[in-house]
C-alpha cells in the first residue's frame, strides 16, 4: 500500500486539512505564508494523502455525529494561527497540545489525538 | 558441610556465631558472605536440594484479597525461588527511597547512595557481567544503541539480566566443600525462644522429620522470604502474644506485590531509531546483557501523582488491517515513510502504595509442621489503579506527542473502567515485599536500618520484607545488595 503513494509529510497534511476547510466554505489558511493554495492543488493533496478507506469507515463509524472535532480542529487552528504565521506548525502545536492535555481518542485500541483523528476525517472529505 | 536435618538427633543442640534460616538468594548471599569474613555460620534450608510436591505442600495458604497463589509465587527448596527466577535485575531508583508527600508511608531511613557499593558486589554475585545503571553508559549510536527522541519526559532505566544464578545449583558444591558454613536441609523452624531477658533470641527450635534440635547462635538472620518471614513472626507467639518483634503491630502490614500486565499493548515506533538496540539490547561483546525499560520522568510522575511504573518491550508483533492502515497514516503525519518502523509487544510493571491494610495474618488452618499458614489480604487501592491507568496513558501519550510512534492498548477499555480491566487480565510480579518493613523508629516498622528487629538485639531480618516501598524494579537485586549489607554489619557487631 505504501509504495503505491507518495510520501506525504506533516506539512502537506496541513495543506490537505486547509483544502478541507475551504471546501467547506470555512475558510482558506495561507500555509507558511505562501498564497492560497487553489482547489486543484488542493484535490491534488487530497487525492496524494488518501487516507485509508476503512481507517476513516472506522472513525466515522465511530465518532462522527458524537462529537464536535470539526468545529474543535477549526477553533483551535484558528486560535493558534493568532500566534503561530504557519497552518503547519499550528497544526503540529496543536497535537502536541492534544497529547500533553491528554485530549485523545481510541480507534481500535490506538491512541490518537483528537486533532489526528479530525484531519483523518477531513482527509476524506 | 551439607547434611540431612534427619540426621540430627532428636534434642540435640548445635551452636554456630550466625544463623542464617532460609537458603534462597539472601540467606545464601548472607552466609557466603560471613564465610568470607570467617565466620561460622548455621544454614537451615525447609526444604532439600530438589522441589517436591511434599515440601512445596508447607507453603499453601489463604488468599482473601484478589486471588492469588501464595504457594505457587515461591519455592520451597535449597536455591528458593531463585531456582524459577527469570534473572531480571534493577536497582531501586534514588526517588524510590524518597518520602513523597501524595504517598503515604513513602520514605526509607535509608539513601539509594548507601546502597551503591552493594549493588556493585550483587552485581558479581548474581554474574550481571559489565554492571552499570547509568543509561548514558549504554548509549552507542554507531552500534545502533539509540535513545528515542522523547526529550525529558520518559527515562531510560537499564535492566540487566542474570544468567540467571541458580543459588542453589550453582553454590551447591561450594557448601559441600565449606568448612565455616554448615547447611542443614529439610530443616524447617518452628519456634524461636527469647532468653531471659525476652530481647534476644535464645535458641531455634528445627522441626525435621518426626523429631525436634536445636540451634544456638549469637545472631540470627531470619532469610526464608517475603511472605514466610512475617507467618514465622506471626507465629512464634508464645512469649510476645503479638508475635516477635510485633509489638507496633506492624508486622504482615505494608505486604506489596508489583502489579504487571505480561501483555499490555503494542509499539509502533517509527522514525530514525525505531529499530534502537537499547531497548532490547544485546551487548554479548561485553559478556553482559541488558535492556533499556522506559519510566516517565519523575518531574512528571510528582506532577501527575503517580506510582512508579516501567514499560518495556517484550517481543515483535504484526499489527491487523486496521494497525497497517494507521501505521500508514501515522507515518503520512510524522514523514516517517523513508524509515524501516519497528512493532514491538510492550508490557508494564507496576509499584503498589504501602497499604497497612495489605496484609499477612495467620488463618485458622496449620500445616503438617503445627504453625498457622498464611493469610493473605492482598489488593488494590484506588490510588493504585488510578496511578496504573494514568501512568499508561500518559507513557502514550508522550510517545506519540513526540513523534515516536503510536500505541495500542490490548485492553483500551483500562482508560475508563480500569479496576473491571486489572481484575480481568492483570497479573503479579510475585515479588513478595514490605511485611516487615525498615524504619528509623519502632512504632513505624519492624526493622531498623540495619535490618535489625527494633525489639529483639539478635535477629536480623534478610528478604525483600525489609522494603519500605517497592518501585518498579524486580526485587532479586536489591535482596541480595541489602544481603550484602546486613552480613557486613553481622561481621562488624558480632
Amino acid at each position: 500500500m505504501k509504495d503505491d503513494l507518495k510520501i506525504v509529510d506533516r506539512r502537506t497534511l496541513i495543506a490537505f486539512a486547509c483544502g478541507a476547510l475551504s471546501a467547506s466554505g470555512v475558510f482558506i489558511f495561507i500555509p507558511d505564508g505562501s498564497k492560497p493554495i487553489s482547489q486543484q492543488e488542493l484535490i491534488a493533496v487530497i487525492k496524494q494523502l488518501n487516507p485509508p478507506k476503512s481507517l476513516v469507515a472506522h472513525i466515522k463509524q465511530t465518532w462522527l455525529g458524537k462529537s464536535n472535532l470539526l468545529d474543535e480542529l477549526y477553533e483551535n487552528i484558528q486560535k493558534k494561527l493568532k500566534d503561530i504565521p504557519s497552518t503547519r506548525v499550528a497544526i503540529e502545536a496543536q497535537i502536541t497540545e492534544d497529547y500533553e492535555a491528554n485530549k485523545v481518542m481510541v480507534v481500535d485500541g490506538w491512541i490518537m489525538s483528537r486533532t489526528e483523528v479530525a484531519l483523518c476525517l477531513m482527509a476524506n472529505g | 558441610m551439607i547434611y540431612q536435618g534427619e540426621e540430627i538427633p532428636a534434642g540435640q543442640e548445635l551452636v554456630g556465631e550466625i544463623c542464617v534460616v532460609g537458603a534462597g538468594a539472601a540467606g545464601i548471599t548472607c552466609a557466603l558472605e560471613l564465610e568470607r569474613y570467617g565466620k561460622k555460620v548455621i544454614l537451615l534450608e525447609a526444604g532439600g536440594i530438589e522441589r517436591s510436591k511434599e515440601s512445596q505442600r508447607l507453603y499453601a495458604g489463604k488468599s482473601t484479597g484478589m486471588p492469588y497463589s501464595i504457594s505457587h509465587t515461591r519455592l520451597r527448596v535449597f536455591g528458593g525461588t531463585t531456582e524459577h527466577w527469570s534473572g531480571f535485575c534493577a536497582p531501586l531508583d534514588s526517588e524510590d527511597f524518597e518520602r513523597k508527600n501524595y504517598i503515604k508511608y513513602s520514605g526509607w531511613p535509608i539513601t539509594r547512595e548507601e546502597l551503591n557499593p552493594y549493588y556493585k558486589k550483587a552485581a558479581k554475585i548474581l554474574k550481571l557481567g559489565q554492571y552499570n545503571d547509568n543509561p548514558d553508559h549504554w548509549i552507542d549510536e554507531k552500534n545502533g544503541f539509540m535513545r528515542y527522541p522523547y526529550g525529558e519526559d520518559l527515562t531510560e532505566k537499564i535492566w540487566h539480566f542474570s544468567p540467571p544464578v541458580r543459588f542453589g545449583r550453582d553454590y551447591k558444591k561450594h557448601f559441600e566443600k565449606s568448612e565455616n558454613v554448615d547447611v542443614f536441609l529439610n530443616s524447617p523452624v518452628v519456634d524461636m525462644t527469647l532468653d531471659e531477658s525476652t530481647s534476644r533470641v535464645g535458641r531455634v527450635t528445627v522441626q525435621s522429620a518426626d523429631k525436634r534440635y536445636y540451634v544456638r547462635a549469637k545472631k540470627i538472620i531470619l532469610a526464608c522470604g517475603g511472605l514466610e518471614v512475617p507467618r514465622l513472626l506471626l507465629n512464634f507467639n508464645k512469649q510476645i502474644a503479638k508475635g516477635l518483634g510485633n509489638e507496633s503491630d506492624n508486622v504482615g502490614r505494608f505486604f506489596q506485590e508489583h502489579p504487571e500486565f505480561h501483555r499490555a499493548g503494542t509499539l509502533l515506533i517509527t522514525g530514525p531509531t525505531a529499530h534502537s538496540k537499547l531497548y532490547r539490547g544485546h551487548t554479548r561483546k561485553l559478556k553482559t546483557r541488558i535492556a533499556g525499560f522506559t519510566q516517565i520522568s519523575n518531574e512528571i510522575r510528582v506532577q501527575k501523582k503517580l506510582l512508579s511504573m516501567a514499560f518495556y518491550q517484550l517481543g515483535a508483533d504484526q499489527l491487523d488491517d486496521l494497525g497497517k492502515e494507521i501505521q500508514y497514516y501515522s507515518n503520512n503525519l510524522y514523514g516517517h515513510q523513508k524509515y524501516k518502523d519497528n512493532i514491538r509487544v510492550f508490557r508494564f510493571i507496576a509499584e503498589q502504595e504501602p497499604n497497612r491494610d495489605c496484609r499477612v495474618q495467620l488463618d485458622s488452618k496449620k500445616d503438617a509442621l503445627g504453625l498457622f499458614q498464611p493469610k493473605l489480604n492482598l489488593g488494590l487501592t484506588d490510588f493504585d489503579i488510578r496511578s496504573m491507568r494514568d501512568s499508561v496513558s500518559t507513557f502514550a501519550n508522550i510517545i506519540s506527542k513526540h513523534n515516536i510512534g503510536k500505541v495500542k492498548l490490548l485492553y483500551p477499555e483500562m482508560l475508563e473502567s480500569t479496576r473491571e480491566v486489572v481484575k480481568k487480565y492483570m497479573g503479579w510480579g510475585n515479588h513478595h515485599m514490605g511485611a516487615t518493613r525498615m524504619s528509623k523508629n519502632p512504632s513505624e516498622g519492624v526493622v531498623d536500618t540495619n535490618c535489625k528487629v527494633h525489639t529483639v538485639d539478635n535477629l536480623y531480618i534478610g528478604s525483600p520484607s525489609v522494603f519500605v516501598t517497592s518501585g518498579c524494579s524486580n526485587p532479586t537485586f536489591t535482596i541480595v545488595a541489602l544481603a550484602v549489607r546486613l552480613a557486613e554489619h553481622v561481621n562488624n557487631t558480632l
